[in-house]
């Protein structure tokens, strides 16, 4: 018998912890798919009502998707006859190299014509 | 990667050793439970990151460091505990419980660390090198502070029970 026994004697744990732990455990794995369900949703409704209340964001985005197909036609097109401008204009600028052309270009918010320079 | 199976295992491993520590602290039948389920709750929502291997002193550190934030709390708003309710739960004479409330103030006298150096070794199957790991101090002080743990609790206790 160790000295200590007599200061300190064993007591036995009231029942039922381990049970409680077990649906400790089940309840979170519940909570878990509620909170990554109800996360889903909330960032649902936040996409949506952000299309909603700023409209503004999609133009300027359009505007930013036309820009670059501008870009890109300009460079493939190596002649100044063939560039097609949608929503834009275009300016030629002096490159000082016989091979290579150089231009501005711009979007124009708001024009729908398109234009063939 | 902590396995459900592998929690409940350590759960029935180190439960009444847990128990008889934490009641040692908190003098507290419910709050010991609560702060055991708390434990290992804890140590399930972190499992992706505990090994097996190391789980039981894990079990022991987080245990005792819940435990020293409850009473933490406790102190910080004025919670009284029930005293006389939960010691009479233990001991069910007079004599005993009188027994008891020595001990009790005899353990709150003893510097914390000495004392919990000397409920590990006493409840847990923790070895020398186990405790000093648990509770963050030197693996050399452990012998020694359990001695004098020991000695201020038979200067404190008289003969009561020597």
């Amino acid at each position: 018998m160790r000295e200590t026994d007599a200061w300190l004697p064993d007591l036995a744990p009231p029942p039922g912890g381990l049970a409680r732990l077990r649906d400790g455990v089940r309840a979170q794995g519940r909570h878990r798919r509620v909170a990554w369900f109800a996360g889903a949703a909330v960032a649902i409704v936040a996409v949506m009502l952000a299309l909603a209340l700023f409209p503004g964001w999609l133009q300027r985005y359009r505007v930013r998707g036309e820009w670059a197909e501008v870009v890109r036609q300009a460079v493939q097109s190596p002649s100044p006859g063939r560039l097609r401008m949608i929503d834009g204009a275009a300016v030629a600028l002096e490159s000082g190299q016989a091979g290579v052309r150089l231009y501005l270009v711009q979007p124009v918010r708001g024009s729908r014509a398109s234009s063939q320079r | 990667m902590l396995r459900e199976e592998a929690l409940y295992a350590s759960y029935r491993r180190l439960e009444r050793s847990l128990y008889n520590v934490l009641y040692r602290q908190l003098w507290q039948a419910e709050d010991c439970q609560d702060v055991i389920h708390d434990t290992y709750m804890r140590l399930w929502e972190r499992r992706a990151k505990v090994d097996e291997a190391t789980l039981d002193p894990l079990v022991w550190t987080t245990a005792l460091n819940l435990a020293r934030n409850r009473l933490r709390w406790c102190r910080l708003w004025r919670h009284a505990p029930l005293e006389e309710a939960a010691e009479l739960s233990v001991a069910d004479d007079a004599e005993d419980f009188l027994a008891t409330r020595r001990l009790r103030a005899a353990l709150r006298d003893l510097p914390p660390a000495s004392r919990d150096v000397l409920l590990l070794s006493h409840f847990s199957d923790l070895r020398g090198a186990d405790i000093a790991q648990v509770l963050g101090i030197p693996a050399g002080t452990v012998a020694s502070r359990k001695h004098h743990a020991m000695e201020r609790l038979k200067a404190l206790l008289g003969d009561d029970h020597a």
